[in-house]
């Protein structure tokens, strides 16, 4: 049998490397922002005869209002944006892998909080909870972004993991596991999160395509990544004010976030149809 | 012959939506130290819970388990730990009961590894001895699951639950998913480590027809309770209970076919 596991037909499907790519270069991009970046992102050379210029070969993404470089900005905001995005993925799948499996492995009370506080949040909308928390508490740094926005991202990744492990926890493999007298810590690492691992790599793809908007949504509204900290919501933000004069300000932001979260949710669909198609060749 | 497992009043339920859904109604059975016992019924009589209650795998609604004279229902930390390494259960389909991401070697090491028996050098030779002991290479160690034909992981299921040197199987419908050869080498084999090992077997299946070379005695379920328990040659020639008439009905004939051992139907 060709492609025995899922990781392996993930790797053999065209569509999910070439998202696995474009994800990739814009991690790297990001990594590497000081050396590619052409100009500073913060400096305003001169903003009177420098503004508003359309892309040139010199400033391939043109100028904004300030003068400043905008692939520069990008450059350096793909670090702010993607770091804030990937903390808060993190954070919200470890503490959902965590209680989803508690819940689904100590059962009992354990899984009734955890079940009742998923059903009780999952309701309210969370762009409009964590704009009302950071209207409470100001501005917050990136640092607080993360908590926050990982803080409350956890809901959909326990409900996936609790229901993933109580189905595991039913299969003969794992009552011979109990029979030979394994922990529930030995069953959980050993037998449960390796089986599970490709259903959370799913829950932690679409964490990362809805973490990019919000954090993006937050800035553009003012209410994250403060100014001259560039980060893809505020450059977006910067640029709405000029739509209809300087194109470039926002084109080039909204693509780079369209193509991350794009590739993300292409990622996760793939990976899905890589846990499907297992499912049908035992 | 002394009962090395003892049933007293086994009931298991299952809280259905609104009743309570006996699936074992007040069995009581014993089991002597070297005999098979083999435990027959329609699927959903109830013998596959009896399995799992006596395992410790599900909680019993009443009654005792005694095992060894010890009641495995009160049993905790290192008492509980040392009856996993006495009674041991092969399941129906190997195809689930191997997790698919571990290596025959691993899956065999589990309970070797769980119980910490030996350190890894000497726990590896010992799963090769196991793999040759249930007639596979020791080469099979380093396959997955999926590389092994039903048969094997049959095998490789057996050899698991050898490794802690158990001296009681439950055999959970264990050649059922296997197809006629296979079957009757797996219970060649069952029957030869049962005598090298001095195992005390409980065979469950729904099928009289496999019981009737291997079991001691025949235990009948129907419905959640016991209905008839005698010696396996009384149970074929004299059935006295209609569930086992019906049971025998169900074993495919071949006209031509002459029979051993009672006369069936």
């Amino acid at each position: 049998m060709s492609g025995a596991t899922t990781w392996q037909r993930l790797r053999d499907d065209a569509a999910a490397r070439t998202a696995g790519a474009v994800l990739g270069a814009v991690i790297l991009a990001a990594l590497f922002a000081p050396w590619l970046a052409p100009f500073d992102p913060t400096v305003q050379p001169d903003p009177v005869s420098l503004r508003l210029l359309a892309p040139t070969p010199t400033h391939p993404m043109g100028t904004d209002a300030f003068s400043r470089d905008v692939l520069s900005r990008l450059l350096h905001g793909a670090r702010i944006s993607l770091g804030v995005a990937a903390g808060a993925m993190l954070l919200s799948v470890v503490l959902g892998t965590t209680l989803g499996a508690l819940a689904a492995v100590i059962g009992g009370w354990v899984d009734a909080v955890v079940s009742g506080l998923v059903d009780v949040l999952i309701a309210m909308p969370r762009l409009l909870v964590v704009i009302a928390l950071v209207a409470t508490f100001g501005a917050l740094s990136p640092g607080w972004l993360v908590l926050l926005i990982g803080g409350s991202g956890w809901l959909t990744t326990a409900r996936i993991v609790r229901a993933e492990f109580r189905d595991h926890l039913q299969r003969d493999y794992v009552l011979a596991a109990r029979a030979l007298g394994a922990s529930r810590r030995r069953i959980i690492w050993r037998h449960l999160l390796p089986a599970v691992a490709p259903q959370i790599g799913v829950a932690a793809a679409l964490a990362l395509a809805a973490v990019i908007p919000l954090e993006a949504a937050l800035s553009f509204v003012g209410l994250g990544v403060q100014p001259p900290m560039p980060s893809w919501g505020n450059i977006l933000m910067d640029g709405t004010d000029y739509l209809t004069t300087a194109w470039w300000l926002v084109v080039f932001p909204v693509t780079a976030i369209a193509l991350t979260v794009g590739a993300a949710l292409v990622l996760a669909d793939r990976l899905r149809v890589a846990i499907a198609g297992g499912e049908r060749t035992p | 012959m002394t009962a090395l497992l003892e049933l007293r009043h086994l009931t298991v339920e299952y809280a259905a939506r609104d009743r309570r859904a006996p699936a074992v109604d007040d069995l009581s059975l014993a089991i002597s130290r070297g005999e098979t016992l083999a435990l027959v019924g329609e699927s959903g009589c109830g013998k596959t819970s009896v399995g799992r209650a006596i395992l410790r795998l599900l909680e019993p609604t009443a009654g005792s388990i005694l095992f060894d004279g010890e009641d495995v229902r009160t049993m905790r930390g290192d008492v509980l730990q040392r009856f996993r390494r006495r009674a041991q259960v092969v399941f129906q389909d190997p195809n689930a009961s191997l997790d698919p991401r571990m290596r025959i070697g691993e899956i065999v090491r589990e309970g070797i590894d769980i119980h910490a028996l030996m350190p890894r050098p000497k726990a590896e030779l010992r799963v090769a001895h196991l793999l040759e002991e249930v007639g596979l290479p020791a080469s099979t160690a380093a396959r997955f699951p999926h590389e092994c034909s039903g048969g094997e992981r049959q095998r490789i299921a057996i050899a698991r639950a050898l490794a802690v040197e158990p001296e009681f199987l439950i055999l959970d419908e264990a050649v059922s998913a296997l197809d006629v050869l296979v079957r009757q080498q797996v219970l060649q084999l069952l029957a030869t480590l049962q005598s090298r090992r001095k195992l005390t077997y409980l065979f469950i299946a729904h099928d009289l027809a496999v019981v009737e070379r291997v079991a001691t005695r025949v235990a009948v379920m129907h419905r959640g309770r016991l209905v008839e328990c005698a010696p396996t040659r009384q149970l074929f020639s004299a059935p006295a209970a209609d569930a086992t008439r019906a049971l025998l009905a169900a074993i495919p004939r071949i006209p031509w076919e002459t029979r051993a051992s009672g006369e069936g139907r």
